[in-house]
């Protein structure tokens, strides 16, 4: 176990086997309260697929910890309600449903006793969270707008509102910044600090260096599926491991 | 052991039809991502023309009719001709409804193939008639084209006709396996499934080969359709139509990907089916399941191969999500509620007799409808089981009142529930499949339920299944009252029962029900992120339909007093699918236009009343189904789509968007 009481989502040796391919090996790490974590490596080092491991959407083996709970074996939605809550590379939003209605789908569960309560009086409760959610993102005004009238930029602002809303303890975004220019990037790096602030961890998985390196508090690097290396933001940039996953090792005669 | 050798070989000539059907249904689905419910009516057309040319040399075409040579026509031009008809057929099913359809949604695809199935099946009866054929359609039976030799072996007699059949079902497979594997021409068809876009770049016409294998697959079902329709016997449409059922059962065997597995599996189908048959004979099966075994079995072959294969089944995720149908959240408004409830009342008191009947008929379709637009509409699973839920509920009920006597409201809630118990169970394939697939699966289920259970003898008296009369605290609500043909009291209990449900399903469907559903339209990934257990959502959504469906069974029953299961059959659920898209199956006010003009309601009773025209209707509403989904479709319409097609082509510097592709949802 961990040895800070901080921690909140804690992986050990997650690990996902597709056909003859492991595409995580091994995986362990931790994200604490209010804290921002980076996951970075090249492209197919198996970042976004640790991240449908511990969110339920790929097999894995392995143990995930949420606040000491063990969620390895619970279906997604469930981990979704305990506050293990993702973002998709692609925004992803319920296309027939408004800005404020795709949050709504996260806070109010159906099932029988929504039915009864669909059936009766309507709830008002939710709407002052969907509002708070809506206003760490910057999207109040944008509410009653349905997804393809946003940008790719604010639809991508609009699936991290949609993760945050209700009581979610750690948030996964998976390259929230990709298709952002450098001025946007900024500006969801500043929301991403507001938004750690106000509690939930978070672990950040971008190709923006810059966007990581500026906004995170720890970085982990993925190479093949595995951690190679992890530490301060400026521990990690200089790592040589880290550089040549990046850049390629020097040819050696 | 003699016995079973005997009824395996008599099972190869519908086995041949199913082999060969599904062959061509695997071969469309590998060409462009169809899966073709009218594969079967194609083929009636076929068996027809030929009956039709056999008889007196009449070629029956869909307009007028040309009367070739003097007489009956030889057996081998005839078959020609009739395969060739099917050939056409298919073409133009292609050229008019599928190619223009090709980017649209699967909920599309399936209304078109069913359109397109109805209608074929509704022109035969209108254009083979007594005036084009010059004898009563009644006298025409498929006259036999292959040798009646018979030979035995260890015992058993066994019709060289039958092996025959069998031998043209291989070689067809082998045919159509062959030219996808081994020709340029096939090899770029099945790449052209996949890519569209590149297969044009180098220089192949994606329509020329889609359309080669559309002609193709027409003119091979007609041909073995024909041949083996003196074995399987008789003309009637309904059961030619249905051949698909069996048939789509074993291309999904055959994973919709190979030709092979779907032929041996059609071959071993039909003598399963016939060794079934000849084993309900016996004194030890039992006597409740000697009817519709045969056709239980299509659907057991269907769930045991989606669950064994799973996500094996090739998914078309490059579905663009967001060119469904879109979804107005209703907004309950007091007068927008109040005014047409009160416009019903006052339209049930001025009417009598049978357009009161019709009025009610059309009260009670609506609400079946809802059940379409809350399933299908808004929760994306496209059911073709709908009319079974509600024959169902009518059953049970009729159990309910006369052999238990439960009183009514409890009688009618419980026979609704055991609707309800039946929708989840139907309802769970659509945990592992999804679109055109599962409206595979669902007709199935209609149809096993149909055969098995409302045309089951043993499981109604030769009394018919009478249906005890409601009443409430000594106040008879009964239909019928002296020469009342419907009364007052009856009409207004249908209402009230129907406007309080559609109420509760706006409702809901306005609330985190309706959210839900959309959600999981929309995107099943995102919503089991966003926490919804979609699993959960998906069988909450059947067993809600099924128990609006089964409210309407039970009204159809009290308003015959006895259960037919005439009312619920497969063919009525395709018109109310049908009826429902064409009114729009995204709103409720679309399952209104859908009662009205469902079967037996009103638009039914002007049709046949005012203007003559009830043997058209089934024609009439699958016309207006395919007008609907292909020229004024509720998706991105493909009018607009073929100006943007157009318009791209003249300035090539726009390329046309490219589909949104996306991953197979994969949640646990």
């Amino acid at each position: 176990m961990s040895g800070d009481p901080n921690t909140l989502l804690l992986t050990r040796d997650i690990s996902v086997q597709y056909g003859g391919v492991r595409a995580n090996d091994e995986v362990c790490i931790e994200v604490g309260a209010a804290e921002i974590v980076g996951l970075i490596g090249p492209n197919g080092a198996g970042k976004t697929t640790f991240v449908d491991a511990v969110t339920g959407f790929a097999p894995h083996t392995g143990t995930i910890e949420l606040d000491g709970v063990r969620l390895d074996s619970v279906p997604a939605h469930r981990r979704r309600r305990l506050g293990l809550a993702r973002t998709w590379q692609s925004g992803e939003l319920f296309t027939d449903l408004t800005v404020a209605e795709n949050l709504a789908v996260s806070v109010d569960p159906p099932g029988l006793r929504g039915l009864v309560a669909d059936l009766g009086r309507r709830r008002k409760r939710a709407d002052e969270d969907i509002q708070e959610a809506l206003s760490l993102v910057g999207l109040e005004a944008m509410a009653g707008r349905r997804p393809d009238e946003l940008s790719l930029g604010r639809q991508k602002l609009a699936g991290v509102a949609r993760a945050l809303v209700g009581s979610t303890r750690v948030l996964l975004l998976d390259e929230p910044a990709a298709g952002l220019d450098t001025e946007e990037s900024a500006e969801f790096g500043h929301e991403l600090r507001r938004i750690a602030a106000s509690g939930p961890g978070v672990l950040l998985i971008d190709h923006d260096m810059t966007l990581v390196l500026d906004v995170c508090d720890r970085v982990y690097v993925m190479d093949f599926g595995k951690i190679i290396a992890s530490g301060a933001p400026s521990d990690v940039s200089s790592d040589a491991q880290v550089i040549a996953a990046y850049l390629g090792s020097p040819v050696t005669p | 052991m003699n016995d079973l050798l005997q009824f395996a070989v008599i099972g190869f000539s519908t086995g041949a039809v199913y082999a060969v059907l599904g062959a061509s249904l695997v071969s469309i689905y590998v060409a462009t991502g169809v899966i073709n419910f009218a594969q079967g009516s194609v083929a009636l057309w076929a068996v027809w023309q030929v009956a039709g040319l056999r008889t007196n040399g009449v070629l029956v075409l869909p307009v007028g009719s040309v009367q070739l040579g003097s007489g009956p026509m030889d057996v081998w031009p005839a078959v020609l001709i009739g395969a060739a008809s099917g050939l056409v057929w298919s073409l133009l099913a292609h050229l008019l409804v599928f190619r223009p359809l090709r980017r649209a949604p699967e909920l599309g695809q399936v209304v078109a193939s069913v359109g397109v199935m109805l209608f074929i099946q509704a022109l035969i009866p209108l254009r083979f008639n007594a005036k084009a054929l010059g004898t009563e359609p009644s006298s025409l039976i498929p006259l036999p084209t292959l040798t009646s030799k018979v030979f035995t072996l260890g015992g058993a007699t066994i019709a060289v006709s039958n092996l025959i059949l069998a031998a043209a079902a291989i070689g067809i497979a082998l045919a159509l396996a062959g030219y996808f594997r081994f020709t340029r021409m096939g090899v770029a068809t099945r790449a052209g499934a996949e890519d569209e876009q590149a297969l044009r770049l180098m220089g192949y016409s994606p329509d020329r080969l889609a359309a080669f294998m559309w002609g193709t697959t027409g003119f091979v079902s007609g041909l073995i359709v024909i041949l083996a329709a003196p074995a399987i016997g008789g003309l009637d449409p309904t059961s030619y139509m249905l051949y698909v059922v069996p048939a789509l059962a074993v291309a999904l065997v055959g994973r919709l990907t190979s030709i092979g597995v779907a032929c041996g599996a059609g071959l071993a189908l039909g003598s399963v089916q016939q060794i079934l048959l000849f084993l309900t004979t016996k004194s030890w099966w039992p006597s409740w399941a000697q009817a519709g075994v045969g056709d239980a079995v299509p659907f057991v072959i269907v769930v045991v191969a989606l669950f064994l294969l799973g996500r094996g089944i090739p998914e078309r995720g490059a579905r663009d999500a967001g060119a469904q149908a879109p979804v107005q959240v209703p907004r309950l408004r007091p007068l927008w509620t109040a005014a047409p409830v009160a416009g019903t009342a006052v339209a049930i008191v001025l009417t009598t007799g049978q357009w009161r009947f019709s009025l009610v008929m059309s009260i009670i379709l609506t609400l079946i409808a809802a059940s379409v637009v809350l399933l299908t509409g808004y929760l994306g699973q496209i059911s073709l089981t709908t009319m079974a839920f509600a024959g169902a509920a009518g059953f049970a009920l009729s159990k309910l009142t006369t052999n238990v006597g439960v009183p009514f409201p409890l009688s009618m809630l419980l026979a609704a529930l055991t609707a309800t118990a039946l929708g989840i169970v139907v309802g769970v394939p659509a945990l592992r499949i999804r679109g055109a697939q599962l409206a595979v699966a669902t007709i199935a289920a209609a149809l096993a339920i149909e055969s098995f259970v409302f045309n089951n003898p043993a499981m109604t008296p030769y009394t018919g299944n009478l249906i005890a009369d409601p009443s409430l605290f000594g106040f008879s609500l009964a239909v019928r009252e002296g020469t009342d043909l419907i009364t007052l009291r009856f009409s207004f209990m249908v209402l009230v029962i129907v406007a309080v449900l559609l109420i509760a399903v706006t409702r809901l469907l306005s609330g985190a029900t309706g959210r839900a559903f959309l959600a999981v339209r929309s995107n099943e990934r995102a919503a089991a992120a966003a926490g919804v257990n979609v699993p959960a959502v998906k069988l909450l959504g059947f067993a809600l339909a099924s128990f609006l469906a089964g409210i309407g069974g039970c009204l159809i029953g009290y308003s015959r007093g006895q259960l037919s299961a005439a009312s619920f059959t497969v063919l009525v659920g395709l018109a109310v699918l049908a009826t429902t898209y064409v009114g729009d199956i995204t709103r409720i006010s679309g399952a209104i236009l859908a009662g009205i003009a469902g079967p037996l309601g009103l638009l039914y009773l002007v049709f046949t009343q005012t203007i003559d025209l009830g043997h058209y209707y089934t024609l009439i509403v699958a016309a207006a189904m395919l007008l609907r989904v292909v020229v004024f479709s509720p998706h991105r319409g493909a009018v607009p789509e073929w100006l943007l097609v157009r318009r791209a082509r003249r300035s090539p510097a726009q390329p046309p968007a490219a589909a949104h592709a996306k991953e197979p949802a994969d949640v646990r």
